[in-house]
Parts: C-alpha cells; sequence; structure tokens
C-alpha cells in the first residue's frame, strides 16, 4: 500500500495559474543587492595599503666594494667656476631649490697641467698674496666659460677670504639650515622622510556577547501568540578573534590600518517544552470488577493514557566569521608607553553558523548555512568597532599593547521575515603586538 | 501544489503554502548547489512540505487522536486493485489530521520517525503509533471503496 501512494503521489504535479502566482511571488521578494562594487572597493583599498607599505618598506643601502664603487662612480672635475663666495649666503636661503646647472656646464673646461699648479698655488696659505682682491665682483668679472688663469685665481681668492671672514661657527647657523626638510628633488632613500611609517599588528580579542531581541516592527504579530511560541531564549557564552593588519602611520599619531580577520560567536539555546502526548500502555492493572465476595479482581488490558511532561533543552550555536577590519587611530606616546584611540568598521566577508536555533514558528531546528531552515542571516555587511589603545614600546620598533574594544552591529542577525529582530553587541579586550618598520 | 493539497487538502490553503514555499525558496536559492533536476524538485516538496506544517502549527497545536476503532484491525488489500490519484487524494483527507501529517512524511516525503518527532515535536514511538493507524485506516477505506464499487 505504501509503494502505491508512493506512486501516485511522489512527482505528482498539479497544475497552478503560472502567471498569478509569479506576480504574487515576484512582489514580496527583496530587491537584490548588489555586493560586488563594496567588494571591488575593498580589494582596491586592500592592494592601495599594500602598494604604501611596499613604498615606504625601508631599503636597506647595499655595500659596495671599492672596486664596484670605483666603476660606477663618475668622477667629474670641479668646476670652479660654480665656485662663488656669495653662493654660500645663497644657499642658507635657497636649499630647498633645486639649483639650476650653469648652462656652460655642458661643456666643462679640460683643465690643463698649468690650472693645477695654479690650484695648488692658491690653497698655500701664504703663497700668493699677489692674488687678493677686494671683493668677490672681481672674481666674476673672470671669464668663467674659459680656463684662465684670472678666473681660478679670483675664485680662491674669495674663499680665502670667506675663510676668515664670513663664515660662522656651525652652531651659531640659523636653525632653518639645521632642521631644514629635504628638499623635493632629493634623492635621499629614506623615504620615511615624508613622516609616514608602515606598521604591522597581529592581535587576538576575547570578549561577551551582548544580546538583545525585540519584535520585529516590519510584521504583524500578535504578541500574545508570540508569547506562546517563544518561551525561550538565546544566550550569550563568548566570542573570540585572531588577525592582522597593516597600517600606515604619519608622525602626527594618525594611522590607517587594514586587515584580515578571523572570529566566532558561541550562543546558547534555551528552551522549556511542554509536551502533552496521548499513549497506549499495557497495563497488569487496567480495570477490576468485583466479585461475588465484593473483592476487586483486576484485568490487564491496553489502557490510552495521556501523559504530560516538560523538557529542557540547551543547544549551542557557533558563528564563524571572516572579517575585514579597516581602523583609523590616534596615538601618542609619552616615554615608552603610548596611548591612543582607534575606531572604524568590521566587514563581514563571511557569516557561517551551526547548531539548533528556533525557526520563525517557534520550532527548534538544525539551522546550518545553506539548508533552507536557516534563520540567521549569512550576509551581515558590516559593524562598527573602537576602542582604547595601551602600549608599551619594548625597543624602537616593537609594542605590546592592550585595548579594550567594542563591537557594534546595528542591524539584526536574523532573517527580515523573522518575528524577532536580534542584534548582538561584543565588549572585550584586545591584545596584540605592533612593529613599527 | 500537490505537495500542499496532501498535506492540507484545500486549495486555497494550498495555493497560499506554495506562494510562501516560492518565496523561501527563492530567498535560499543561492544556497542550493544543485545537478539535477530530481534533485531541485526534491528540495522544492521539501520545503513546500515543511512550510504546510509550519503553517498548520500556527493554526494551533497538533491533536494526535489515538482511537481505538475496528479500523485498526482494517483487512488486508488483494494485490491486485488499483487507484487513481484523485481516489487517494480523498482518502487521506478522510484521515485524522496527525495520521495524515505522519503517513506523508514517512511515506511519500520518507522522513525517518526521529525526523517526524522532530518536526512535529512527538516522540518517535508516537509517529510509529500514528503511522499504523494511518495505514489502518486507509486501508479500510479502500477496501470499502472496492467492496462498494463490486456491490454498485
Amino acid at each position: 500500500m505504501d509503494q502505491l501512494f508512493k506512486d501516485q503521489f511522489q512527482g505528482a504535479q498539479t497544475p497552478v495559474d503560472a502567471d498569478a502566482m509569479w506576480s504574487a511571488v515576484a512582489s514580496q521578494l527583496p530587491p537584490e543587492e548588489s555586493k560586488g562594487y563594496a567588494m571591488f572597493s575593498l580589494i582596491g583599498l586592500m592592494l592601495s595599503l599594500l602598494l604604501l607599505a611596499l613604498w615606504f618598506w625601508p631599503q636597506e643601502k647595499t655595500e659596495t666594494t671599492d672596486a664596484q664603487e670605483l666603476a660606477t662612480t663618475q668622477v667629474l672635475p670641479p668646476s670652479l667656476s660654480d665656485t662663488k663666495a656669495e653662493a654660500i649666503v645663497e644657499i642658507a636661503h635657497t636649499l630647498p631649490q633645486k639649483p639650476t646647472p650653469p648652462a656652460h656646464q655642458a661643456t666643462l673646461p679640460i683643465f690643463t697641467k698649468e690650472d693645477l699648479q695654479a690650484q695648488k698655488a692658491a690653497w698655500t696659505p701664504f703663497g700668493k698674496d699677489e692674488f687678493e682682491a677686494t671683493s668677490t665682483d672681481e672674481a666674476q668679472e673672470g671669464d668663467m666659460g674659459s680656463t684662465s688663469e684670472l678666473g681660478t685665481v679670483s675664485a680662491f681668492q674669495a674663499l680665502r677670504r670667506l675663510s676668515s671672514t664670513d663664515i660662522t661657527p656651525f652652531e651659531h647657523q640659523e636653525q632653518s639650515l639645521l632642521w631644514a626638510p629635504d628638499p623635493d628633488w632629493s634623492r635621499c632613500s629614506d623615504r620615511r622622510s615624508w613622516g609616514v611609517g608602515f606598521f604591522i599588528e597581529t592581535y587576538a580579542f576575547g570578549g561577551y556577547p551582548l544580546i538583545t531581541n525585540a519584535l520585529n516592527a516590519d510584521q504583524n504579530i500578535d504578541y500574545s501568540n508570540f508569547l506562546t511560541l517563544w518561551n525561550q531564549g538565546e544566550s550569550a557564552v563568548s566570542t573570540f578573534a585572531g588577525g592582522f593588519m597593516l597600517g600606515l602611520e604619519t608622525r602626527g599619531g594618525v594611522s590607517l590600518s587594514a586587515g584580515l580577520e578571523y572570529q566566532q560567536i558561541q550562543n546558547r539555546l534555551n528552551r522549556e517544552q511542554t509536551i502533552i502526548e496521548r499513549i497506549t500502555v499495557y497495563d497488569e492493572m487496567a480495570y477490576y470488577f468485583l466479585d461475588s465476595n465484593n473483592n476487586r479482581v483486576y484485568v490487564a488490558d491496553s489502557v490510552t493514557t495521556t501523559r504530560t511532561y516538560t523538557r529542557s533543552v540547551q543547544a549551542a550555536k557557533t558563528h564563524t566569521l571572516i572579517n575585514l577590519p579597516v581602523l583609523l587611530g590616534y596615538h601618542n606616546q609619552v616615554g615608552n608607553f603610548r596611548y591612543g584611540i582607534v575606531a572604524g568598521v568590521n566587514i563581514h566577508l563571511q557569516n557561517e553558523f551551526t547548531g539548533k536555533v528556533l525557526d520563525p514558528s517557534g520550532q527548534i531546528i538544525d539551522a546550518n548555512t545553506g539548508t533552507s531552515t536557516a534563520v540567521y542571516r549569512t550576509t551581515m555587511d558590516l559593524s562598527f568597532m573602537g576602542g582604547l589603545d595601551f602600549g608599551y614600546m619594548t625597543n624602537d620598533w616593537l609594542e605590546l599593547y592592550l585595548s579594550p574594544r567594542f563591537r557594534f552591529q546595528p542591524g539584526s542577525w536574523l532573517n527580515a521575515n523573522h518575528p524577532l529582530e536580534s542584534t548582538m553587541q561584543l565588549v572585550g579586550l584586545q591584545a596584540g603586538l605592533r612593529m613599527h618598520l | 501544489m500537490s505537495v500542499a493539497q496532501r498535506y492540507l487538502g484545500s486549495s486555497a490553503q494550498a495555493s497560499d503554502i506554495v506562494q510562501e514555499s516560492m518565496i523561501r525558496i527563492f530567498h535560499h536559492l543561492s544556497q542550493l548547489e544543485v545537478r539535477e533536476e530530481h534533485t531541485f524538485k526534491a528540495w522544492m516538496a521539501r520545503i513546500t512540505s515543511r512550510e504546510a506544517i509550519r503553517w498548520r502549527k500556527k493554526q494551533g497545536r497538533f491533536i494526535f487522536q489515538e482511537e481505538l476503532s475496528p479500523d485498526h484491525f482494517a483487512p488486508t488489500l488483494p494485490q491486485d486493485v488499483t487507484f487513481q490519484r484523485e481516489e487517494l487524494q480523498k482518502m487521506l483527507m478522510q484521515l485524522p489530521e496527525g495520521y495524515r501529517m505522519v503517513f506523508n512524511l514517512y511515506v511519500i516525503e520518507e522522513y525517518s520517525h526521529k525526523e517526524i518527532a522532530e518536526l512535529l515535536e512527538i516522540t518517535p514511538s508516537a509517529s510509529r503509533s500514528q503511522l499504523s493507524r494511518a495505514r489502518a485506516k486507509l486501508q479500510a477505506l479502500m477496501a470499502q471503496k472496492k467492496v462498494y464499487e463490486k456491490v454498485s
């Protein structure tokens, strides 16, 4: 008989008005969510941070041997025509500007033997008194484009004059000269001179979820009926997360970082069920009759009775999330101690769950991600997070920190058609290592 | 639609259930990995049957009858009898609701007694009991039908 019913009903189809059905169904379907743009933006942000990190990575100078250095170093003869007495004064004011090479630099003079002799003579302190001049203008009057003795000697003469009169001791020079930043045209290999550093961070977070339940305002729910279906609760157990961050920080203490995080949230489902069951049992004393002596004679038989009992259900439920945290921070350092504040968003790339939950009608069901009876949203979008940072620099680059954090999820974790709106906030403590590179 | 009708009978209610099931199916379509058509059909049927049960539960608690009637000792059917689907559908609708739910779930949807117990919030032994009574009642109805046909 079972087979007869199975054959007749399995795969049986009843014609329906498909157009009418579709119009009714389509009106209740939510508009398609486009997550492509957000996803590409995130990938772009991560790539940008990675490229910036590589750009700011300190480049170590490779040591070269003398032979290599000789082979690769282009030795240019000094151009005496560029050496002017007033040039030193100008340098103090025009240091940040790239000097314009003289127009005649392309045709540098080739020093003759006589030139070298003249230079030697010029450097002799008391050897050539006849070369003394009264002003540097005289040096400029020489033919700078040639190798004439006059030009050469005038320049050195000017230098000698400066050495005795114009050059002030180093410690008395202008602060602007001492602390001038690298000019734009600097070829200095230390690019951090821009004032931006790079850091890598790894951390672990442990905390406690706070669950808030409320009736779903979008659904017309009879409250008394709801209470009879939902005489149960879901209590929080724990949450933990671990991950890493890559970030940039300015000398002013402002930082921007992004990373990847694994997170678990564990809750417990509690419910007391009242079950009324009608059962048939075999009883040795099902009923009795009175015999002639007025004694009870019991007769065995099957008896139908009602059994009422309650059962308490407790089941674990675990959410497993993959997150992409993006944080903005501000830190200050006093001695070896650092303190600061961080805030940002945690983008949930994935939210999967396992365990027992209650479906919208109040039934305890297995709700694993991917089943048709899933109660929780798999698309959590993003949550907000923030906290205070307290760190200690063990050396120039390694920081150990502790940070009380708060994570706020604005949306409900339950599906939109659920009679409840359930939000979950997490509070906890984060500990980590931060390497400032 | 045929699945919903098997549980609820009424065409209007069945239509509502199919509509709710379709919405649920569309919501969870992305989570389904289907490689063959019959797998998809089975998945749809499963959702529809669960939706029908869910809808029925919202109307109130199930009543699982434990009636001890002569139907329980229904005669065995001869092997050569045949029935149309419409006839069987009518017989299903004559069953008490608890019998019908359990019979549909066990025989046609191929749920286990344990699964039925969880779904309907009864014990597995109650599920077995309801099934055996449903079978007995159906056998009795089928026998009556055949006797009536022979007489007429």
